[in-house]
């Protein structure tokens, strides 16, 4: 008899504690879509270099944010070689523009730029012609409106690059 | 008894329960905070006006430096390698992963001049200092060293196993967000190609390799940030931050140094003035490779 009593206690407590967490206005946890497929950008990356020497990746992680964001990757590049590179970001829940300098952000000073691309996969080429020791590639990540559900909105950009010293 | 005990429950979990609904709406949770150390750990991002150089740089691939390096005309001598024997030598996390880059030169030295079976002892001392530094997982698939030992005598597929080493280990990084640790494994990589290849200028004064061994002082700048901005701030990088620091300013106080960052130079400096840098390396090199840094 008692016994019972303790678990029907429990059984309205379990209620009352459920009920008490939803009334108050607990926020759910919140979620992350991640977009990224880094694998199968990789291996697509990696199909286009042909035929320069693959060299490696990078991965540009993006999370979005209610504000536009430029994220810059800068390249050493070396004399008497030439350069492929190939970007994807077919890993991107929304698109990009993705453009390409001989000079960094914010320190510009009359700088070229080499192209710009919205694709979700474009490749550029710089040979001896390019004199310049690095070369700039800006993402151009746009603004998400917060969402009610508050789901963090995640991606990457992969970057493979690859030479020609032969 | 029981229901006196049952009222005061029912109170006390209705408290617990708002407190808890309140705690999530109004102040962020332990692991919401985590949630958002790791995205900035993870990325590099910036507001439209707040980019800094460097964020975002894209390092070389070692192999990439021993290609340029041999194209120069980097000739191959037997002793200015780091012994593998020496492996056994490095004792914290950050010696390790240096001079896991320096094998890693090394080793690209040796199999880029058909010196297979001295590539095989380099693959081994990486394994294990891979291991020791808990980057196993590079090297877990064995069928690489396997396929290595089969095939030495190859140097076209010896050559594709040493790379695929290169991007299990990048893999391994970018898997682990390990970007700082892919720097200090690169500096190591580039002192000991830097420092084989002074020693072998030093020797000729082969104009060439003289011109791209200025044009690699270039990256200093960018290695020195990496390691300054190393978690943790271990004193080993510190150190050698300092010492690279130093080794900048005397190369870039030459008249002859290009003064244009951004322009390409094929010019070199005097063959004193590359004597002067070597000589500074080669004490860097020296610590870092029998371990006088710790």
């Amino acid at each position: 008899m008692q016994l019972k009593s303790i678990l029907s206690t429990s059984g309205l407590l379990a209620i009352v504690f459920i009920l008490g967490t939803s009334l108050s206005g607990g926020k759910k946890e919140a979620g992350v879509n991640d977009a990224c497929k880094r694998s199968e950008s990789i291996q697509a990356v990696k199909k286009e270099m042909v035929p320069y020497r693959y060299e490696r990746t990078t991965t540009t992680n993006v999370t979005f944010k209610n504000y536009d964001q430029v994220k810059e990757v800068a390249i050493p590049l070396f004399f008497d070689t030439k350069y492929k590179f190939v970007v994807n970001c077919e890993g991107l829940p929304v698109d990009v523009k993705v453009e390409v300098y001989d000079q960094p952000m914010g320190m510009r000073k009359n700088p070229v730029k080499i192209m710009e691309s919205s694709e979700k996969q474009f490749t550029f080429e710089l040979d001896e012609e390019y004199l310049k020791n690095r070369v700039y590639i800006n993402y151009i990540v746009p603004a998400l409106e917060d969402t009610e559900d508050e789901v963090i909105q995640k991606g990457c950009i992969v970057l493979a690059s690859g030479y020609k010293n032969v | 008894m029981l229901n006196s005990l049952s009222s005061y429950s029912i109170a006390a979990f209705l408290l617990l329960g708002m407190s808890l609904g309140s705690c999530s709406s109004d102040a962020p949770s332990e692991s919401d905070a985590s949630l958002e150390d790791e995205m900035e750990v993870s990325e590099t991002q910036s507001s439209m006006d707040d980019i800094p150089e460097d964020n975002g740089f894209i390092i070389p691939s070692a192999f990439h430096l021993s290609s340029l390096f041999q194209k120069s005309g980097l000739a191959f001598s037997d002793g200015l390698v780091n012994s593998p024997e020496n492996v056994n030598q490095y004792g914290t996390r950050m010696s390790k992963l240096l001079n896991f880059g320096v094998y890693s030169a090394d080793l690209f030295y040796c199999v880029l001049n058909d010196q297979n079976q001295s590539s095989r002892k380099y693959l081994k001392a990486m394994k294990q200092l891979s291991e020791e530094a808990g980057m196993g997982e590079i090297f877990n698939t064995k069928t690489i060293l396997e396929n290595f030992e089969a095939n030495i005598d190859n140097q076209d597929s010896v050559l594709k196993y040493v790379l695929q080493i290169q991007e299990q280990t990048d893999d391994y990084i970018e898997k682990t967000n390990e970007e700082h640790t892919a720097m200090v494994i690169f500096t190591g990589a580039w002192i000991e190609g830097m420092y084989v290849s002074l020693e072998s200028y030093s020797t000729g004064q082969n104009e060439e390799l003289g011109k791209r061994i200025v044009e690699q002082t270039y990256m200093l700048d960018n290695i020195i940030k990496g390691l300054e901005l190393h978690p943790g701030d271990p004193e080993e990088l510190q150190n050698l931050a300092t010492e690279l620091k130093e080794l900048h300013k005397s190369v870039s106080a030459s008249e002859d140094y290009p003064k244009d960052q951004y322009e390409f130079h094929e010019h070199t400096l005097r063959p004193e003035e590359i004597m002067s840098f070597k000589n500074a390396l080669s004490s860097i090199r020296t610590k870092l490779t029998k371990n006088q840094a710790e």
